[in-house]
């Protein structure tokens, strides 16, 4: 431990930058610090003092996380972790972004294990919004921050990470393996779901499958077994793939996922009877995924898309014919409580006449001239704008990216075209 | 309320023991989401408040409503409201609750329905047959053969002076 403290007072300056060696030299030294017992790491961390030696403590929090001795002392840990996060100087964070990340993930896995989750939801959001630079930054932290929120059966807390399009990653996730990106994506979609925000969920879940990989993650099965689901519940479709997705959908997640290709096969038949055998047949397999809930939300979608259709057929009908067309055990009453249900969503437009028993579909009354329809559109504008401003500026930090020209420049020199007024003429 | 959701909300998420909250803050927090028809967040609620608080009976009534509204079940959520002697606290918030729910419901049957029996209207406003017919005959709709004729309600604010210079129009042509 004294080692740990002279060798961070050599190793970083007075100004809180620390050295070259002292960096690499650090998760080295938080490996052996791990192996220490908690009563030292505590004398350890209380001894550094300096503000600018934060990145010692940060060092010693790690090891901390790492220890065996972790499950007696969490809440205290949880505790200390949350108090330096919110007072520590930003920039010392970014200096070993792998310390951090440590951190993120061994508390995680440690409060899920403790069937605690909700402690580190909070601890997680601070560690986020300190490490990015922007709040459309990715980071390693984010899958984490999803796990807890869904273990711990707070799915709004995640929200305010999902609703951002992401344009920028910190610079750790670049780095390593797709893991998280895929965990990011298939957690988000998750949490889309759970809220039903299926239009969300399905854009995540088929992120998930288009991660270029050149091999084929669990998590990507997983995801596409969820797209399936939430797209016969959101559009009543078998989900188009992507030209990127297209090969590793039908060669690899097809072949895997045949207890929701023949589901979604039956859903289109609008036999209801023949979902229900389907259903019971790959009981266990639907089980085991733990995707009951969402294929029962596809046995309610499938009739509700029945109803739908016969608007697009029939003008008018009588309840009890809606309901024998549907196949509604409940005959005429279930059809006005199921047609209720839909209008009272906006999902179908319609009028029920009880003196005769008829129902009379309508067209959609919207007529595109009111104001929560005007600030709609604007709200997208403005989406769009903002949109084309970052597109512009990405655009311009490749056009001057040196690694980009010399790439370039080497590309059209080989076809033995004069490079340069070329490229500055793009 | 959104102050009330966004308050309890972080506190819920706090990691001081002294901030943990209780079970009349989870009623009423339960009872916010559900005035704000916001069902999804109610049940993931109710899943993850800790089993010990759930033996508070006006946290479990409050849930049994939100059960009802889940399954779009009016007749049921009106005979749970009732059924349970709300406290000082959480009291206003429910009535909020029925006001809520009878008048969307009240919009809802206006949309829904060009003819409706008395007896339906009653059990969608949780109200008697009597009551129900003043208080739809009071908003304009009209009464035929036994039928509620209800009226369609102005989907926006500016489009209900419209349908008012409709009217007055068709009044005075009537004159």
């Amino acid at each position: 431990m004294e080692l740990f403290i002279s060798a961070a007072r050599l190793g970083i300056s007075p100004q809180g930058v620390p050295s070259k060696e002292y960096l690499d030299n650090l998760p080295k030294y938080v490996e052996t610090l791990s192996r220490q017992s908690w009563a030292n790491l505590d004398a350890g961390q209380n001894q550094i003092t300096e503000r600018t030696q934060a990145l010692a403590v940060l060092g010693i929090i790690a090891a901390k996380s790492k220890s065996t001795d972790l499950g007696n002392h969490v809440d205290t840990f949880l505790t200390q972790v949350y108090t330096f996060l919110t007072t520590v100087e930003v920039p010392q964070l970014r200096h070993c972004p792998s310390l951090l990340i440590d951190i993120c993930q061994n508390v995680t896995d440690s409060l899920v294990r403790r069937g605690t989750p909700m402690l580190g939801i909070n601890i997680l959001v601070t560690a986020i919004r300190q490490y990015q630079t922007n709040d459309r930054q990715l980071t390693s932290i984010h899958p984490n921050l999803l796990e807890l929120c869904l273990a711990a059966s707070v799915p709004k807390a995640a929200l305010p990470f999902l609703t951002n399009d992401i344009d920028d990653f910190s610079p750790e996730i670049k780095g390593t393996d797709c893991k998280n990106l895929l965990l990011f994506f298939y957690y988000g979609g998750m949490v889309c779901a759970a809220l039903k925000k299926f239009k969300e969920a399905i854009y995540f879940f088929e992120a998930a499958i288009q991660v270029p990989a050149s091999t084929l993650s669990h998590i990507m099965l997983e995801s596409y077994k969820k797209l399936i689901l939430v797209s016969l519940i959101h559009t009543g479709e078998i989900p188009q793939s992507h030209k990127c997705a297209n090969q590793i959908v039908n060669r690899v997640l097809k072949p895997n996922a045949n207890a929701y290709t023949d589901l979604a096969a039956s859903f289109v038949t609008f036999n209801p009877t023949d979902l229900s055998l389907v259903i019971n047949r790959h009981h266990d397999t639907i089980n085991r995924d733990k995707n009951y809930g969402l294929v029962k939300q596809v046995k309610a979608a499938q009739t509700k898309l029945s109803i739908l259709r016969l608007t697009k057929t029939f003008l008018t009908l009588s309840l009890a014919d809606v309901a024998s067309r549907v196949q509604l055990s409940g005959g005429a009453q279930q059809a006005e409580s199921m047609v209720l249900s839909m209008i009272q969503d906006g999902e179908i437009y319609a009028k029920i006449n009880q003196k005769d028993g008829m129902v009379v579909f309508l067209d959609n009354k919207e007529k595109y001239d009111g104001p929560i329809m005007m600030q709609k559109i604007e709200n997208q504008i403005i989406r769009c704008i903002d949109l084309n401003r970052r597109l512009e500026s990405m655009n311009d930090n490749l056009a001057t990216n040196p690694d980009y020209i010399s790439k370039v420049l080497c590309a059209s020199e080989d076809e033995g075209i004069s490079s340069s007024k070329q490229l500055f003429s793009v | 309320m959104d102050d009330a959701v966004g308050h309890y909300e972080h506190q819920e998420l706090s990691m001081l023991a002294t901030d943990a909250l209780r079970p009349e803050n989870y009623t009423e927090l339960l009872a916010s989401y559900l005035v704000q028809n916001d069902l999804c967040n109610a049940k993931f609620l109710w899943k993850r408040i800790p089993a010990e608080m759930k033996t508070s009976e006006e946290l479990a009534a409050i849930w049994r409503v939100g059960q009802k509204l889940w399954l779009k079940d009016m007749p049921g959520f009106y005979a749970e409201v009732r059924s349970f002697p709300w406290s000082a606290a959480t009291a206003p918030v429910v009535n909020q609750l029925i006001e809520f729910q009878r008048e969307s419901n009240i919009r809802l049957i206006g949309i829904a329905y060009s003819s409706i029996q008395p007896l339906d209207v009653a059990k969608l406003l949780g109200v008697s047959v009597e009551e129900a017919e003043t208080l739809v005959l009071s908003r304009g709709w009209t009464k035929s053969e036994g039928m509620i004729i209800p009226e369609e309600p102005p989907s926006f604010k500016y489009s209900i002076q419209k349908t008012r210079m409709k009217h007055n129009s068709t009044k005075e042509n009537n004159l």
